[in-house]
């Protein structure tokens, strides 16, 4: 098998808090692969990030190089070399 | 319910006490400030001319015990965009004149032989000399203010700007501490009250019999429901984003999506907005013992609010938002949150908005008066402002007019107002709402970015143009949340949770007497935004001022190539249909 796609993944507001980081060098085939090693990494995210049935939560939103997923693949879209994802916990302003 | 109105002539220095027509009896906020402007001015007035009226109004349910409600409503013929106007503020001032009965004050008129001082108390109204507050900064003026009046009185004052009949002159209201830091700042409205010959509105709550609710288990009802609504929601709750963040935690957001415009809209993203980003921000005022959450007026759950500081903590400046730290930071090339501060600091002090300031400084920037990123010219400019230098005067008519004096195309403004801190060429909802609003570019008429980055009220694609049917529904409600006198941040909540949308409705219906449901907010809203629209026909707006600047229908935007594309049809339906 190949090796994943290392990608960068940077954290915004209280997930920046919960994993004491602002951004993680990580590989990954996709996004559901990404969470799942981000988890791992940072165990104290889990709980913002998922529901309790390992959902994502509704209110997070995950962008790659940009995009919302929900307008890419949702978690199966794929990761490339380079790729920056970007993950926030539900925020608003104006 | 109360049902006075306080109308204040200038020419013949009176203040007098009338009864709220009955036409008027549902209305509040921008709801009665908008039939009145459209009643009582002349569409084709000049601005700072005799005709103009400044009207003030605060919302149905403010001065009640319903949440995040101490908002106010300014309106008039906009000199900044020539077309009509209602500029929203957070302050106490909402409550307390509320609470003395007063549904607006009415200022028309000019006194022309210097500048009177409103007084408005339980006693009454009365109108004295102010010429001892001419040309001095804000910040001196309201705690000078306190002095002469007594603490806790709260304040609504035009800066030196307005004096000078600054195109770009808001007003400023106090903060909880009494500084000038809450404005109503968009199009002008300052130099709208000072052309009246009034400098300052100081009112005393003291005694103040409050608001009359007709139905108060209705009203109860509906507050209990909001109330948890806004502290169920993980964007509005005690702790929450907005408390935790403030509304800077979107400069981040804004980069990653590629829609944060840098150096005069000419980039989306930029690595160093994280230096100027909430995190950040929340972090240094930690470290600095400045506050937050802080609340922009008593009652509010949000608390979206804080006191930024100097480097050593000291010379509280106020709160920093993130339209005022992106437009005098990212849009001018400047990342560093001590110099934005002070460029706020100023703005507050002048009485200058911040949005179009930093507009107009980015605009500047372009034009080459000053290099991109130079905080310190930024700063040197405004202090021209204050003397009112040829320079200062160049400055002080916001964006437009500097692109004009400086041959710049690249002017981000809409109907003559300068665009807020979403590039609508990565995010097309919010282009509508800037295309079509009748107040020329805000965000906050239509606020797209909440479903379209925030996933906040549903989750729709932000380069998706089709939206011309989402953007005539959010400026609808908005004009009922800007009528009821409700923060527009409780939307977040009310947008996700039913029960609390009830809840707001029906608060608004108890204050009334009247059975409304949710099913009449749209109409409602739809009756206020046609009023608008009607005084902007008749004071010469067509189709064509509800337009996007063409750069940006031309120029692609880094990193992500795209372009506005929102075809003039849909633009035209908005509104009109439905
Ligand atoms: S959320 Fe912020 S702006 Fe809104 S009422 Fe509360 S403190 Fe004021």
């Amino acid at each position: 098998m190949m090796e994943a796609p290392s990608v960068t993944v940077r954290l915004f507001a209280r997930l920046r808090e919960a994993a004491g980081t602002s951004e993680i060098a990580l590989q990954a085939q996709d996004i559901r692969g990404l969470l799942d090693a981000l988890v791992a990494k940072a165990p104290s995210v889990g709980s913002e990030l998922l529901e309790a049935d390992g959902q994502l939560r509704q209110a997070v939103t995950v962008m790659v190089n940009g995009r919302n997923i929900e307008f890419l693949g949702g978690l199966d879209t794929p990761l490339r070399g380079g790729d920056t994802v970007a993950v926030f916990p539900v925020v608003a302003g104006g | 319910m109360n049902t006075k109105i306080l109308r204040v002539n200038m020419e013949r220095l009176t203040a007098e006490f009338e009864e709220l027509p009955d036409a008027y009896r549902s209305l509040g906020g921008r709801g009665l400030t908008s039939a009145i402007v459209a009643a009582e001015v002349p569409p084709e007035c000049h601005p700072l001319g005799p005709r103009n009226k400044l009207v003030l109004a605060p919302g149905i349910v403010t001065g009640t015990s319903a949440p995040s409600s101490g908002r106010l409503s300014v309106g008039g013929k906009s000199p900044l965009t020539g077309g009509i106007k209602e500029s929203n503020v957070g302050s106490r001032f909402a409550q307390t004149l509320a609470r003395l009965g007063i549904r607006a004050i009415i200022v028309e008129g000019q006194f022309k032989e210097g500048y009177k001082l409103l007084a408005v108390g339980k006693a009454g109204a009365e109108l004295v000399d102010a010429s001892q507050w001419i040309g001095q900064g804000l910040y001196a003026s309201f705690e000078r203010l306190e002095e002469a009046f007594r603490d806790r009185v709260d304040i609504c004052g035009a800066g030196v700007v307005a004096e000078m009949s600054a195109r770009n002159s808001g007003l400023a209201f106090n903060d909880l501490e009494g500084r000038s830091t809450r404005y109503a700042g968009r199009g002008g409205l300052g130099a709208v009250m000072a052309s009246r010959g009034l400098k300052f509105i100081v009112l005393d709550g003291d005694g103040a019999p409050g608001v009359e609710v007709e139905d108060k288990e209705v009203f109860d009802r509906g507050r209990r429901k909001l109330a948890e609504g806004l502290k169920a929601h993980d964007v509005t709750k005690p702790g929450g984003a907005l408390a935790s963040y403030g509304t800077n935690v979107l400069i981040n957001v804004m980069n990653e999506a590629g829609g944060l415009p840098h150096r005069n809209f000419s980039s989306g993203q930029d690595p160093r907005a994280e230096e100027v980003s909430g995190e950040r921000k929340a972090e240094l005022i930690q470290k600095r013992g400045g506050v937050r959450p802080h609340a922009c007026h008593p009652g509010c759950i949000i608390q979206c609010s804080e006191v930024w500081t100097r480097e050593d903590g000291a010379d509280p400046m106020g709160v920093l938002e993130y339209e005022s730290v992106w437009a005098l930071g990212p849009n001018c090339g400047i990342y560093d949150l001590d110099t934005i501060g002070e460029l706020n600091r100023a703005c507050n002090d002048l009485g200058l908005d911040t949005i179009e300031t930093g507009n107009t400084l980015a605009v500047v920037m372009e034009g080459g008066l000053l290099e991109f990123g130079d905080g310190a010219g930024a700063l040197r400019l405004l202090e021209e402002v204050r003397r009112g230098t040829p320079t200062g005067r160049l400055l002080m008519h916001g964006a437009a007019f500097a692109g004009t004096a400086l041959g710049v195309t690249r002017v981000p403004v809409v109907k003559g107002q300068a665009m807020p801190a979403y590039d609508p060429r990565a995010v097309k909802g919010i282009g509508i709402a800037y295309a079509t609003s009748p107040m020329g570019a805000d965000h906050t008429a239509g606020y797209s970015i909440a479903p379209e980055i925030l996933g906040v009220g549903g989750k729709v694609d932000p380069l998706d143009p089709d939206k011309g049917a989402l953007l005539r529904g959010l400026q609808r409600a908005t004009a009922f949340i800007d009528s009821a006198g409700y923060c527009l941040f409780t939307a977040f909540a009310v947008l996700d949770f039913p029960e609390a949308l009830e809840g707001m409705v029906e608060t608004v219906g108890g204050v009334l007497g009247t059975p409304l449901t949710v099913d009449d907010v749209d109409a409602i809203g739809k009756k206020i935004l046609d009023a608008e629209r009607t005084f902007n026909a008749a004071a010469g707006f067509t189709q064509t001022d509800d337009r996007l600047p063409e750069f940006m229908h031309l120029e692609t935007l880094p990193p992500h190539g795209h372009v506005f594309d929102v075809p003039a049809e849909e633009l035209d339906a908005v509104l009109r249909d439905g």
